[in-house]
This record gives C-alpha cells, structure tokens and sequence, in this order.
C-alpha cells in the first residue's frame, strides 16, 4: 500500500479511517467526485447528477470517503490556521487521484486559486497543494474538456444561467455551462442583463448581513424573471439555495436548479408554486 | 481621520428602505459601469496598460523615498516649497499657517478627498478661514453639511429635487430666491455664485491626483475646470495629498491619466488635466506668486512593507465602489468613512485602525468584481480578507461567529464527526420543514429565512446515500 | 524643527519597511489608444474626438481668416461680437476687420467670449494644451464662457507624450508653471449623473483650425 502522505501520522490516520483503495474493475479511468459540504447536506441529488455525468465522460467516479468541508468558511471568515488544516485534510484525502473533480465554482476556487497560498513555499505542502490545484476542475470544465454530450430528456425549455462569482472570477468559467446546455437539443439558453454582478449568497456574507444580502438576491431574481425563463440554471448550490429560497419567498413560478441537473436530466418534475 | 463604521448595520437598513437614495443610487449603473465597459472597449491596448499602470506604481512605491526627495527637490528648484504631515493634525496645522502667512480670509477648494480624510474644513472654520468647496458636488455637500458618498461623485446619493431644496434654502443671501428645478439652472446658479467666490479668494487649495517626481509637478483631474480656477486666481496655491500620489515621470502620469478617467467615469479623458508645476515665473502673465505641497503620510507609511502594500497603488478612481453590489445597494454613507466600498474596506482600516472599522472589510460577499475593475489591479477582496485575519487573531470577530468556526473547524476535522453533523442536520432541517419548505430558522438561520425560504435536504446525505448504494470510495 | 523631524521620520519609515530597490524603472513603453481606419490622419482624429467631447470645429486658411471666422460663429451663437483676445494672439491679427469689439478685461462675468491660443493639440482625444509663460494668460480658457481656440494644422500631435517634447521639457528644460489639457466644454454630471455643459468654465467650446500657425 503506498504511502504517500508528509508523516507517519497522516498515513496511520489513513489507514484507521479508510479501506485500501481497491484495483479498478476495468481500465477507465478514475475521477474523484470532491461533492462539497452544501451538496452533501443540501442538494444530494446534485451529487448523484454529478457522479453521472463524470461516469457518462468515460471516467469511473470515486468518492473519497474521508472527504468533509473544504475550509472555505473559515478562510474567508479570517480563520486562516483553521483553513489551513482543512485544507491540508482535504489535500491528503484527495492525493491519491488524478482526477479531482467538484459540482461548485466556489469550492474549485477554494483549493485550485487559494489552497497554495495558505502554505509557505518552503512547506511540502505547497507543492502538494500546487499539484492538487492542476488536478481539480470544475464539473462544467472538466465536462467540456472531455467533449462530453448530454443526451437526455429536455426538462426546461427556457433557461437562464447564473454564473457564480467565484466560478466567473476565479476560474474563468463562463462559455463551457452555456456550451453545454446549447447541446441539449431545444433548450433555449436566455442571458441575464446583469450576468457578472453577485447574487448576494457569499458564504456567511447572507447570515452576516441579511438586509444587503437580501435586496442582493431581490435584485437577482427580478432580473431572472425579466428574462421570462421557466428554470435558472447555475454551477453552486450556495447561489441555488439563495435564488430558490428567493423566488419562492416571493412565489415567482421559476425552478432553479444546479446546472448538473439539467444535464443528466435528474431535474426532478416541476412542483407547483 | 473619524470612522464611524459601527453602526454599519443599521445605517446598510436604513439606506435599503430610503426610497430617495434608492433611486439616486440607479444611476451608478449607466452612468459609471456602462460607461466604464464600454470607454475600456474602445482603448485597444487598456488591459495591457492595466499590466504596466500595476508594475509602474509598484515600482514607485517600493523606491517612494527616492521619489519623493526628487519631487521636493524639483519643487524647491522652482521655488515652491515641500511640506512633511506625520498625521492629519500636522497637516492641518500646516496648511492654516500658510494662510495666516499671506492674512487670507477666504479659501477656494476643488474637490480633495485627502482634505476629506484630514476634516480642514472645519478646522479652518473654527480658526476664522472660510473654506469654499468649488466642485459642485463639494459645494452642495458643504450647504448640507454632509459627507461626500463617493469619492468622484460626492452627492451621488442626493435626488435633483434635494439639491433644488439646498439651493433655495442657501441661495437667497445671494440674491437668488427662486426654487430652480431645471439642472441646468441650477448649474448656472451656482456657477453665478461660485464665480465671484473664486475671484475673491485668497487662498487656493487642490488636491492631486498624481504627482510627477522628474518635473515636480502636480496633477489635478476635474471636469469642471474648478481646479484650475482654484489654483490659477488667488495669489497662494496649496497642493494637499498623500505621499502615495507619487509617478516617477510623465509619460508614467500620461499612462495613469488614460486609465484614470476611463475607468472612473467612463470618459477618454476629463475635460480638464492641469499639471501645476511651482509658482508663477518671473516673466508669466499670471499665476499664484507661492505654491506650496504638502505630503500627507498619515498611516501610508505603516501599509509598507504588510500584505496592504498593494493599496498604496490606488489612484481613487471609485470604479471598485461603482461595481461593488454592497456599495450600489446602500451607498457610501453606511460606511461611516470618507472611503467607503472595497477601498474604503481596504483603507480605512489601514489609515484608522481595525478596532474602528470593524465591518468595513466583512460587509464584502467576496464577489471579486472590484479587483475585476481596478486599473492598477489592487487584489480588494484578498486584503479585506487580511482584514478579517487581523481581526480574528486579536479576537475582535464577534463571539458567536468565533464559536460558529471553531465548531465547524471540528467537525470537518474527522469525518466521522463530520458524517454524525450532516446526518443530524439534514434531520433537523427536514423536521422543522412545512410542506417542502423552510420559512423560519432560528438564530444564524434567522437571517437567511428572514430574506428567503430554504428547501430542506431531499434526503440524507449524498455520501450515506452514495455509500448504501454501494459506490465507490 | 518639527518639519524636518516629520520629513525624516516619514522617510524613514518608507526606508525602514522595504529594502532599497535596485530593479532600474521599466523604460517607457507606447501603447495602442486607437485603431480606427486611417489612424495615420491626425488632424481628422483630432476633429473627430473633439466633436465626441462636445467640441465644434472649423478649419481656416490663414490667420488672416480668424477674425471673420469669430465673428461668424459669435452671430451664428446669437452671441455679441465682443471678445477678449489672448495676448498671443492679439498682433497677429486684425480684428477691426470682423467687427468685432476687443475687450481685455479679465472675464469675471457671465457670457464672455474668449480668443486664445495653444501651446498644442492631441489627437488622442480632441484636447487642446493651454501653457502659462511671458505672453500668455491661461485664466482665460476657464474664465470664458465662449472660448474659440486657434489651432495650428501643424500644431496637432498624436498623443499626450509628444507634448513635453514640444516643451523641451524632456531635454532638460524645466515645466512650464502649468500646462493645461483641456478637452471639450466644462462639464458636471453631480446631479443624478446627468452632464451639464458650463459648469465653471466654457459652455461652448469652438476650435479653428488654421493652416497657418500663430
């Protein structure tokens, strides 16, 4: 069993929580699904979407079993030592996988753009978490990097896609999710006027400051509604859970769901207001 | 420099409901983040220049010593004169004595966000110095005796009937009684009054939005043509501003200028550019016969050498604040600052301490577009984070927030812990759910659901649904 | 002295928190500021950014012409043919020949027209570059509030830089006490956003461009 980790701890810790990775059954090759905490908890549907489209790319989906949260709440909170020892968790945890693969802009963002900056250069595990950064991808990169083509049902005929701040910013990610849902035959994908500026969810910002978070999020939905789109497709469950949880306050008939759903066509059937 | 950035909260509430600034603050959309788009569209060459305008104030800044002696000495040349203010007080002190120097009564101003920081209007005031704003936005503020909200547009929170009411209740000393609501009345009204404020000046003191240390001169931007009224008619012409403003050469000013105004308001170029280069010579027509400049440090010196370095390079241009969705919802006055927005966030801080500006760098959802639009590529959203460090380590986050993360830094530390966490909650949350919906929370999730619903977890949790599917892991 | 302690406890300061630097400053480097079609024709550049920045513009043949080209504008603007003329332009022309009234007073008050000159011009953006010296009065282009601006065709140049060289300022010369870049009519958009024309300086802005250089 190889051990690859910095200290006789970390792999001692490894072998007390985890089963030896098993051989593949076949020869594709392995991603790991990193499923993030909001989805775990929140949207478990996302993660099975997830798991599907990676497998229908042609890879074999393994979710690390010892992965937990990826410390952004803490980094972005000015906990920096806490952040730092949930980054280096999740970096021992996702060692053993070429392929690391995360449903969400903002927790790509955290271990691809911030994980090296949380360790000294000199630190092995800057090389670790500088190795693990070009390893990971978003779901919708990695998507269109393996040329992947949805052929599902159609669940939404009119949808608007919201970037994520992070997934826009950090990652640059903005032609791949509207690539992919062109591909979905009769889909009509409908722009936001406003697509760049924020929905107001921004981690603890919506608990920290309710009132601006709030009329954020108020703005978000009108514009979405503006566009006459049935359903608003996004890459993060935080901006999903607060769009959502918005438009159903203010009882508008528009579905939000992870852009994930769309394409493996698990949208579950529409639910009255 | 006075913070009052406690009542962030209540003031960010207020500014939500007051329909008034609502509706002023509209404007910020066409009238700066359009504009902006669409000014760095036309300017083939604009992110590169960003690149260079980056590289050249990090350059200055890491020799600003050198700079600055070969500014002064380029003043003193020409027989202006150098003056050094550790803080606002010495700032004002020096300032005051200049204008007692020459028995000045009145004092024109064009629009200066460091006389801002250092509060001289009131300073003079109380020592017998009537200061006049000239910038229109100035000059309402000062009728109002408000603060500016924004750091180029500084009455961007006031409505066109506000400034009407301002008007007709300062303008009849003057002998204007009428109640004017045509913009470009009220304009020529104040221009009227203004006009002879300038020509009776005795002082005049400008900003500067850069100075230049191989010519020693001082850059001041309007569009108004104030400044140059300001330092072109009185006799004594004061430069006040912060020892940041430094470039080492002109065509290092002329690359700042392309960026400046493009991103600020969109415009190629202001209407009116002026590089103030000493006193009045021996043989020229006109001009004030003393210049003087004086360098404000007030807490910039401290920044060098942190992780806030990088705001030394801020050339003030408020495209951060006009693209900020906190700024544009609440407006500058909720800051409690002089520099409100991702600045101001950065700034204020840095220049009056932590302990007084407390919310500045946490009311940021992190959306990174400040950074996006910064012409000299200020990382905003990574130093307000440094903000928020500084604050933890010396205990100042709230207590409960604290317990929050050192719980969750527990959780996720096992994934056993982890596992029981999710398990439990994704109970809770399907428990307290009525008819698929979560529309109360209590505590932290109060002020989600106080905002919006929640949908609870549609089941357990991926990974315990994942795992008694027989995934792999 | 407590300046002097301030000046090098500021220095200080700034020396103390960052090594000395040897990295030379990068040489200057030129950019990109338009690309449009025939970006080599300067002088319809400069007219085409000028009238962008709300400037109008009129070409003459010689300075001969400026007169009648003043008092034409002036009448077409219902404006009277009363102006104050820049002391460099004043022996350069003849201004009984327009009608038109000189008067050289400082132009405090509401609606004066003035004519002046220019050290340059820039393409770039349609600016013109007012300079302080011996026989020039640059209060002049704020005061007025009709400013006619004679530009010499061979004044115009493509961008900011070549100004100082203009100057000798690059070779040693020192700055003029102010030079002045001035595009398009004084503006505000203070209130609500909205530009307003005139706000301390000219409302209207005309420049004459003549073949012929004051």
């Amino acid at each position: 069993m190889p051990f690859s980790g910095p200290s006789r701890l970390c792999a001692a810790r490894r072998l007390w929580h985890y089963a030896p990775v098993k051989k593949p059954l076949q020869t594709k090759p392995q991603a790991a699904l990193f499923v993030t905490c909001l989805v775990d908890l929140i949207r478990p549907q996302v993660g099975f979407a997830s798991a599907a489209l990676i497998e229908a790319a042609g890879f074999e989906v393994v979710v690390p079993k010892g992965q937990t949260c990826c410390g952004q709440p803490n980094y972005n909170s000015g906990d920096r030592r806490a952040a730092r020892s949930m980054a280096e968790r999740t970096i021992e945890e996702l060692e053993p996988y070429s392929h690391v693969v995360v449903p969400s802009g903002s927790c790509a963002g955290m271990i691809k753009v911030h994980y090296p900056s949380l360790f000294d250069e000199a630190d092995a595990l800057f090389g670790k978490a500088r190795a693990l950064a070009d390893r990971t991808e978003e779901l919708t990169v990695f998507l269109a990097r393996h040329g992947y083509t949805p052929s599902v049902p159609l669940q939404a005929t009119r949808v608007a896609y919201h970037d994520s701040c992070s997934g826009l910013r950090e990652l640059g990610i903005h032609d791949q999710p509207r690539a992919l849902l062109r591909k979905l035959p009769g889909l009509k994908l409908l722009e936001l006027s406003e697509p760049e500026v924020c929905c107001g969810f921004g981690g603890t910002f919506c608990v920290k400051y309710p009132d601006i978070s709030g009329r954020m999020v108020e703005n978000k939905t009108a514009d979405i509604t503006a566009t006459g789109a049935d359903t608003v497709a996004m890459g993060d469950v935080g901006c999903l859970l607060n769009i959502e949880g918005k438009l159903r306050r203010e009882g508008r008939d528009i579905r939000a769901c992870h852009v994930a759903e769309l394409l493996a066509g698990t949208l579950e059937p529409r639910r009255g207001g | 420099m006075e913070v009052e950035s406690g009542a962030f909260v209540e003031k960010a509430r207020a500014a939500l409901g007051d329909a008034t600034l609502q509706h002023a603050l509209k404007h910020i959309k066409h009238g700066f983040v359009e504009a902006r788009a669409n000014a760095a569209a036309r300017l083939p060459d604009f992110e590169a220049m960003r690149d260079r305008a980056r590289d050249v104030k990090a350059h200055t800044i890491a020799n600003l010593a050198d700079y600055l002696e070969q500014f002064e000495a380029n003043v003193t040349a020409l027989g202006g004169r150098v003056h050094w203010a550790r803080d606002a007080g010495e700032a004002r002190a020096i300032v005051l004595a200049i204008c007692r120097n020459t028995g000045a009564r009145t004092v024109t101003k064009s629009k200066s966000m460091v006389t801002e920081e250092i509060e001289l209007n009131p300073y003079l005031e109380e020592h017998g110095i009537e200061p006049i704003e000239t910038d229109l936005g100035e000059y309402i503020i000062q009728l109002r005796k408000e603060k500016p909200s924004h750091i180029i547009a500084p009455v961007i929170h006031l409505s066109k009937d506000q400034v009407a009411d301002t008007f007709h209740e300062h303008h009849p000393k003057h002998g204007f009684h009428e109640r004017l609501t045509v913009r470009s009345d009220m304009v020529r009204e104040a221009r009227s009054i203004l006009r002879q404020r300038f020509v009776k000046a005795d002082v005049g003191i400008t900003g500067a939005n850069f100075l230049v240390a191989e010519t020693g001169s001082a850059v001041v931007v309007t569009n108004e043509g104030n400044a140059d009224l300001t330092a072109s008619l009185p006799d004594t012409h004061i430069v006040v501003t912060g020892i940041e403003k430094l470039v080492p050469t002109l065509d290092d000013c002329h690359l700042m200028l392309r960026l400046l105004p493009r991103s600020a308001t969109g415009q190629d170029i202001t209407a009116y550019i002026s590089f103030f280069t000493g006193p009045k010579r021996a043989a020229d027509l006109s001009g004030p016969s003393s210049f003087h400049v004086v360098l404000l440090d007030n807490g910039r010196s401290n920044m060098m050498g942190t992780e806030f370095e990088e705001m030394l390079r801020c050339i003030r241009c408020g495209a951060c604040l006009n693209h900020c969705p906190v700024y544009a919802n609440i407006g500058g006055h909720a800051y409690g600052s002089v520099y409100p927005g991702p600045m101001g966030a950065v700034l204020t801080p840095s220049l009056a301490g932590i302990d007084k500006a407390g919310h500045l760098p946490n009311a940021s959802s992190f959306c990174g577009r400040c950074e996006e639009v910064c012409p000299v590529r200020i990382p905003l959203p990574r130093m307000m984070r440094h903000w928020r460090e500084r604050e933890f380590e010396r205990h100042l986050t709230p207590r409960g927030a604290r317990w929050g993360l050192h719980a969750w830094a527990v959780i996720a530390a096992s994934p056993t812990v982890y596992r029981a966490m999710q398990w439990t909650t994704s109970r809770l949350l399907r428990l307290v759910a009525w008819r698929g919906w979560i529309r109360r929370l209590p505590l932290a999730g109060a002020g989600w659901t106080g905002q919006r619903d929640m949908r609870p977890p549609s089941g357990d949790s991926f990974q315990r649904q994942w795992r008694k599917r027989g995934g792999r892991r | 002295m407590v300046a002097d302690d301030s000046r090098a406890e500021i220095l200080g300061r700034l020396r103390q928190a960052v090594p000395r630097q040897t990295a030379d400053h990068a040489p200057p480097r030129a950019f990109r500021t338009w690309q449009a079609p025939g970006a080599t024709e300067i002088q319809g550049r400069f007219v085409q950014r000028l009238e962008a920045a709300r400037g109008t513009v009129e070409k003459v043949a010689s300075l001969a012409d400026v007169p009648e080209a003043v008092a034409r504008y002036l009448a077409g603007q219902n404006l009277p043919a009363r102006l104050n003329v820049a002391p460099e332009l004043k022996s350069l022309m003849d201004f009984a020949a327009g009608a038109l009234t000189v008067d050289d007073s400082l132009p405090v008050e509401d609606g004066r027209v003035v004519l002046t000159g220019c050290i340059a011009a820039v393409a770039e953006t349609g600016t013109f570059v007012a300079a302080s010296g011996p026989n020039r009065d640059p209060r002049l282009n704020y005061l007025a509030e009709t400013l006619i601006v004679v530009v010499g065709a061979d004044q115009i140049v493509e961008a900011y830089e070549e100004i100082w060289n203009r100057l000798r300022v690059r070779t040693g010369k020192e700055a003029p006490r102010l030079v002045s870049f001035i595009t398009g009519p004084s503006r505000t958009a203070d209130i609500e956003q909205t530009i307003e024309w005139g706000a301390h300086g000219p409302r209207r802005l005309h420049v004459l461009i003549s073949d012929e250089t004051p």
